[in-house]
């Protein structure tokens, strides 16, 4: 059975059920056992409750559901328009994650700039997938900020077209790889802007691990590449929020 | 070979589409290839409003590499009165082994009458169908495949991406179960876990065939969702390429 070569951190997982659908996998049990199945050391997880709903109850059940498990490191979800950051002064997490479309708002720098200053002067990194942004108002915003990293989840052959020019134009944009398929994509982007900006995540329950994993592990890049890619650019990113641990 | 077992991917193209990252270097498709252990893929041309144009191109590619690419023919259904002459010369002259349709991208519902032609053809010749596939899309919904199915019983019809999300896999299992010539090939961007033991639980193993959609996307993935899943060597081999040369036969 395959197993990776290089220790994994998963970038993008997600736990809770989701109101529209039943999920085949929602608990931090199920994660778990699919990331000792898949040589995945830990993973970086939000809960679905606050995408869709209430962005405090959801990190508050994230919070709840990832104590007992070491290996699963929380990333809070903020409505930009709406949270009170008083209430993230705490947290410490040096990632946040945001959905600005399902939170309806434009991730614009009138809109996002108070939050974007903060993030900038504690040093967080910023993630928001790639079908939840304008990118004209990310590049506007990422530009604006250029210090702060920016990831962009969930990118597939769909974003190609401008996903290609904007990792070129913005050097604090990091490419989350869960769905990017497209043949010899991997080394492409690696060829583009090295793998220190590229990032391993799964996008689970939606997505399987496992197969992604196995293609990494066939792309030909050399080992301090495949261990870029599947860890240490996350724990760049994250680091304060355990993950130093591995 | 990968573990002993050959590997046919029965969802290839010859052609570009730049704006989704897709490019069609055929030295790049036989790296992918070489480097997952593909021994063949079967190619067919992206769209091309000319079908004379797009199977000489395909043409030009599996001559070029007889020994790792299978062509099949396309045609459009814009021209039917060109289908039949165009179908001899790739099976007679150019040696294409099987069919591709594009219903929803030619925008002609594979219940339209202008793809009669092509079924004729195809069941007088016993061959082998595939056709994009979407759970949903009223031109090209697996279930639509099982009328036709009954209509040319000598076709054997592959339903590329299996109807795509998982919606769309349901109405697939739904045609494979309701006609036994109806196969599912996996390719497609909704990798959901335990997605091939679902096909495999209602369809059986001897009917899903493994395809990637390479060049779009990189056929280690859909490789490793076979390698990876809960079933055996048997049905890990007979998914890999032992459907696909018994489709092919």
């Amino acid at each position: 059975m395959f197993k990776p070569s290089v220790p994994v951190i998963d970038g993008h997982a997600v736990l809770g059920r989701r109101h529209d659908r039943r999920v085949a996998f929602d608990t931090p049990g199920d994660l778990i056992a699919v990331m000792d199945r898949n040589g995945i050391e830990r993973a970086l997880v939000y809960h679905r409750y606050a995408v869709e709903y209430d962005t405090q109850a959801g990190n508050a059940e994230l919070e709840s559901l990832v104590s007992g498990y070491p290996r699963l490191i929380a990333q809070r979800i903020v409505n930009m328009a709406s949270d009170d950051r008083a209430r993230f002064y705490q947290s410490g997490s040096r990632s946040l994650r945001v959905f600005p479309k399902s939170h309806l708002y434009p991730f614009v720098p009138w809109v996002v700039g108070p939050w974007m200053d903060w993030i900038r002067e504690t040093g967080k990194s910023l993630w928001v997938s790639v079908d939840e942004v304008d990118p004209r108002d990310l590049y506007e915003t990422a530009h604006t900020f250029p210090t702060v990293p920016f990831v962009l989840s969930a990118v597939h052959y769909g974003h190609f077209a401008f996903v290609w020019p904007l990792i070129a134009a913005l050097p604090n944009l990091y490419i989350e790889l869960s769905r990017l398929d497209i043949m010899v994509g991997v080394r492409m982007f690696v060829k583009r802007i090295g793998p220190g900006r590229l990032l391993f995540g799964s996008f689970y329950p939606e997505l399987d691990p496992g197969p992604y994993l196995f293609y990494l592990h066939r792309t030909g890049l050399d080992d301090d590449a495949l261990r870029a890619i599947c860890r240490d650019t996350v724990l760049t990113l994250v680091e304060d929020d355990g993950a130093h641990a591995i | 070979m990968i573990n002993g077992m050959e590997i046919v991917d029965f969802h290839c193209h010859i052609g570009a589409w730049p704006q989704y990252g897709m490019f069609d270097d055929v030295d790049d498709m036989l790296r992918a290839m070489d480097a997952t252990g593909v021994d063949q893929a079967c190619v067919f041309d992206v769209f091309h409003g000319d079908h004379r144009r797009g199977n000489d191109e395909v043409a030009r590619v599996t001559r070029a590499h007889p020994d790792r690419f299978i062509g099949f023919a396309f045609v459009t259904p814009h021209y039917p009165e060109e289908i039949t002459d165009e179908l001899n010369r790739a099976f007679d002259s150019l040696g294409m082994r099987a069919i591709k349709i594009y219903p929803p991208y030619f925008d002609r519902p594979v219940t339209d009458p202008a793809w009669a032609s092509v079924f004729e053809f195809a069941n007088h010749r016993r061959l082998t169908v595939i056709s994009h596939t979407w759970g949903g899309d009223t031109k090209c919904d697996p279930m639509l495949f099982v009328t036709l199915a009954a209509q040319y019983p000598q076709v054997r019809w592959v339903m590329g991406h299996a109807g795509g999300p998982p919606t769309g896999r349901e109405s697939a299992k739904r045609a494979a179960l309701a006609h036994p010539s109806i196969f599912l090939e996996i390719c497609s961007s909704f990798r959901n876990p335990g997605a091939i033991e679902d096909l495999i639980a209602a369809v059986g193993a001897d009917r899903v065939v493994f395809g990637s959609d390479m060049p779009l996307f990189d056929p280690a993935i859909h490789v490793g969702r076979i390698l990876l899943c809960n079933a055996t060597q048997e049905e890990k081999r007979n998914m890999l390429g032992g459907n696909a040369r018994s489709l092919l036969s």
